[in-house]
């Protein structure tokens, strides 16, 4: 009974959600609380649960990030550096989303995705604005990109760490078993947003010549500002490469970022904390909040047991199964309680039936982080490139996005599924 | 003392002269606080980065918070908060004192029932708008609502944050509440509005010669509910907060908890309004979440050091197993610790002290809760960091152009507190010494 009413208010929220109609931020709070609400009344979800299903470390980590991004932004930097990579770029715009790609594929390998995307998306959306371009292609391949980036090392991509410490992987285990499939659906990616994007994106800017005569330097108001953000997030950036061995978690570097800056900077508080994307972070707590009381009426509980059977059955079929189980609900669900409700699973399988379970890891870490691309709430990345979007003229739009998300995706989990086959067959994986 | 002990002494201590000083904002004095006692939690053990969001936060309260202060900022355009400030200034007929008493006492009684926080949400605004129509100094009526919210909301047990943490460690009912704290609350008010007659005489006679007369004779002119801007607005918001206050009365029944309560009330005012979003979370006062956020990360970090529980384990010595001289310390010592701490993180750690004493003393040890109360209530009172309600107070008196300092609230606040919670002290001396059973603690 429980998980009827769950799943109603989910279903209910999710196609709401999805025509846009209303305030996505208006429509997950009201189905988080209308859930809670429900079960608090029945009993099955109470406040407490409701605020342990919440994400802090992401909503954290992004809050503590996007201080210190607003604070950095104050300074001019942002718009300095953008200028700069505009003018190196001569307007080629190929060249331009290559590259600004790449960078934030590999910076998502060392860095969590969010933090990439908090630090990209605004000098994006300032050169996009320079080059008078769209920034719709531009940070819609940065967030699908960081997610694949994020997937071929362990502190990447979330799920990563957890099956890491589920499964005892070490760094150099992701590199070497997701490394070779995460740069070749990197390469697969690009190619498709070539053919995607073509036919929207000029060639070349027209706004080249006049991005010549601009003066990067112009926009800086103090350089002993910039001097302080530069050294902020040099700080900052060191101690998320040692964060593991300090024992620091990235949430608390984020808001020693913020802290700093805000510090050395001293901009108005209350002007900095406007500037926060709050509707991002309110929104995402709420969807933790929805797939929170699915997993207490005990949903999340029954496909898993379903896919036990599955397994014991069909051995072999059974982590292909997985990627496109994991991937089809990660693009629905957030990946962090997906992959913390799968974990046990894949643990059962191997204590209660004996099963080899090393190749369903690598299915659940391809699943999970793969799938985050297809939809505009899979990755919370993605979140914050359509919030960010939102502040220019052509915001992305839920449906845009899944246009190119899932076929995308679809592509993306092929690959995954004949590499992870051949890998099961050669014993690697 | 180990260093741990006091490098968590320092760092708490550092905090809060940075909040009291105003040297930097409060939010950021806090932020920086929490940041810095995490990381040196880490270095010697007695921090984890997973306890900040699971134990020393509490979401409860920031949640509350954050689903009223949607409320309210929705509630913003309807007009409703002119209409009441034009009411009461018609009311009040622009006599200043009157003005003080009808807003305390409007804070007193609405901070019985809803949290002392969204009371002064409700009440601080319309205060302010009439003050700026008047031009009269809005610090003194403003401070009444902060005093009177926090002493009202002593008498039950939504009323008060700390009083629904003796609930839950007490099992105390609604009713076990009105029946030993109602009485004493109800002194304790009259008695300081007898006090703010004489206090305020002066000013109140300064103030009604200011008071601009035209401005008053037009506002003593004009219909209440002409100042509504959307009625349909007015009425979804009134929908919505009506089934706050009635979720909230009834909390104790269905047991849902206020944070819920709260936001999903907003969440329902949302849906039937559907604002734009970003509009209304820009009213929210995202920096005061973040400054509570701070504060009980700095406060969980002493508590987890011993620090907290050695002061008051180390004062709670004195006296000796005696119920009357357990019960005037706990009062007294919540009483200070509150006004210097916020009274929420600080009932936290008075909890298992009094449940060891209670449980240890012989005679009626249930006054030892009421002591907790008392003092966590009127402590509260003494500094403007002492409860949620008063940094709220002084958060909205930043809007003019004279905000209420540190300096202006000790002046008054300390002399509330020290009146009110004597008052507290006699009547439990009263109680426990004499062998009748008095109105006021019939257990």
């Amino acid at each position: 009974m429980n998980w009827v009413i769950a799943l109603t208010i989910f279903i209910i929220t999710y196609a709401v959600l999805f025509t846009e109609k209303m305030d996505r931020t208006i429509v997950t709070l009201a189905g988080a609380l209308a859930l809670l609400l429900a079960g608090t009344l029945t009993g099955f979800y109470v406040q407490p649960d409701a605020f342990a299903a919440i994400d802090f470390d992401t909503i954290t980590l992004v809050l503590g990030m996007m201080i210190m991004v607003g604070t950095v932004e104050r300074t001019g930097l942002i718009e300095y550096l953008a200028i700069i990579i505009a003018k190196k770029s001569r307007g080629k715009v190929w060249y331009l989303l290559i590259s600004l790609g790449a960078f934030t594929a590999v910076a998502s390998a060392v860095m969590d995705n969010v933090t990439t995307m908090v630090l990209v998306a605004p000098i994006t959306l300032s050169i996009t604005d320079l080059l008078g371009l769209s920034p719709i292609p531009f940070l819609i391949s940065e967030s699908m990109l960081s997610i694949v980036g994020g997937m071929s090392t362990l502190i990447g991509a979330p799920p990563n760490i957890m099956i890491g410490s589920a499964a005892n992987f070490g760094f150099n285990q992701f590199i070497t078993h997701l490394g070779p499939i995460a740069l070749l659906i990197w390469i697969i990616s690009v190619i498709y947003f070539w053919f995607k994007f073509n036919s929207r994106l000029p060639g070349e800017s027209d706004k080249a010549e006049t991005l010549e005569e601009m003066d990067p330097t112009r926009t800086i108001e103090s350089w002993n500002d910039v001097r302080k953000a530069v050294s902020v997030i040099i700080i900052v950036i060191a101690l998320y490469l040692v964060h593991g061995i300090i024992g620091l978690e990235p949430p608390t570097v984020a808001f020693l970022g913020a802290a700093l800056a805000l510090v050395l900077i001293q901009p108005e508080v209350k002007d900095t904390l406007a500037n926060v994307e709050w509707s991002v972070l309110l929104f995402y707590g709420s969807l933790f909040v929805l797939v929170g009381g699915l997993e207490e009426a005990g949903i999340i509980h029954l496909l898993a047991k379903e896919f036990g059977v599955i397994a014991e059955n069909y051995p072999l079929l059974a982590p292909l199964v997985l990627i496109w189980i994991a991937g089809i609900l990660s693009g629905i669900i957030d990946n962090v309680p997906l992959t913390i409700a799968l974990i046990p699973v894949i643990q059962g399988l191997g204590s209660v039936h004996g099963i080899h379970i090393t190749s369903y890891w690598w299915a659940l870490a391809l699943g999970a982080v793969l799938g985050g691309v297809s939809s505009p709430i899979g990755s919370s990345a993605n979140v914050i490139s359509i919030s960010l979007s939102e502040r220019t003229d052509t915001p992305i739009t839920f449906a845009r996005w899944l246009k190119v998300g899932i076929p995308l995706t679809v592509l993306n989990l092929a690959l995954a599924s004949i590499f992870l086959f051949f890998g099961m067959q050669i014993g690697y994986m | 003392m180990t260093l741990e002990l006091i490098l968590s002494g320092i760092i708490f201590v550092g905090t809060y002269v940075a909040i009291l000083t105003d040297a930097v904002e409060r939010s950021l004095a806090a932020v920086s606080g929490a940041v810095l006692m995490v990381i040196t939690g880490l270095f010697f053990g007695f921090y984890t980065e997973t306890e900040v969001v699971t134990e020393a936060i509490d979401w409860n309260t920031i949640g509350l918070l954050l689903g009223m202060m949607m409320v309210v900022g929705i509630l913003k355009d309807s007009g409703l908060f002119e209409t009441l400030a034009i009411w009461a200034a018609k009311l009040a007929r622009g006599d200043y004192f009157r003005m003080i008493l009808l807003f305390g006492f409007l804070a007193s009684l609405m901070s019985t029932t809803i949290d002392n926080v969204t009371t002064i949400l409700l009440v601080a605004p319309i205060s302010m708008s009439i003050s700026a129509v008047l031009s009269i100094d809005p610090k003194p009526i403003l401070l009444t609502q902060g005093l009177f919210s926090n002493i009202g909301g002593v008498a039950t047990l939504v009323g008060d944050p700390p009083n629904i943490m003796i609930s839950g460690a007490a099992g105390f009912h609604y009713m076990d509440y009105i029946y030993n704290l109602a009485p004493s609350v109800a002194i304790c008010t009259l008695v300081t509005v007898i006090v703010f007659k004489f206090i305020f005489a002066e000013k109140a006679e300064e103030e009604n010669k200011k008071i601009h007369r035209e401005a008053l004779e037009d506002i003593m002119d004009r219909k209440p509910t002409s100042e509504i801007a959307d009625w349909s607005l007015l009425t979804k918001g009134l929908i919505g907060l009506t089934f706050i206050i009635v979720l909230f009365i009834l909390h104790s029944v269905v047991t849902i908890t206020p944070a819920t309560v709260a936001l999903t009330g907003a969440a329902l005012i949302l849906i039937l309004t559907r604002p734009d979003m970003d509009e209304i979370l820009s009213r929210v006062e995202w920096s005061t979440l973040l400054f509570f956020a701070g504060l009980f990360v700095v406060v969980h970090g002493v508590v987890k050091t011993g620090l907290l529980t050695k002061v008051a384990q180390g004062v709670l010595h004195l006296t000796s197993e005696n119920l009357l001289f357990s019960a005037l310390i706990i009062l007294f010592l919540t009483a200070l610790g509150s006004g210097l701490v916020d009274n929420i993180p600080f009932t936290a750690a008075m909890l298992p002290i009094v449940s060891t004493l209670s449980a240890k003393l012989t005679g009626d040890s249930n006054i030892l809760w009421w002591a907790l109360a008392f003092g966590a209530g009127f402590g509260g009172n003494a500094t403007y960091i002492g409860s949620s309600a008063n940094v709220m107070i002084v958060k909205i008196s930043e809007d003019h152009e004279e905000p209420i300092s540190m300096r202006y609230w000790l002046k008054y606040g300390t002399m509330i507190t020290l009146i009110t919670t004597a008052i507290a002290g006699a009547i439990i001396t009263i109680q426990i010494t004499l062998p009748v059973d008095l109105i006021f603690f019939p257990s």
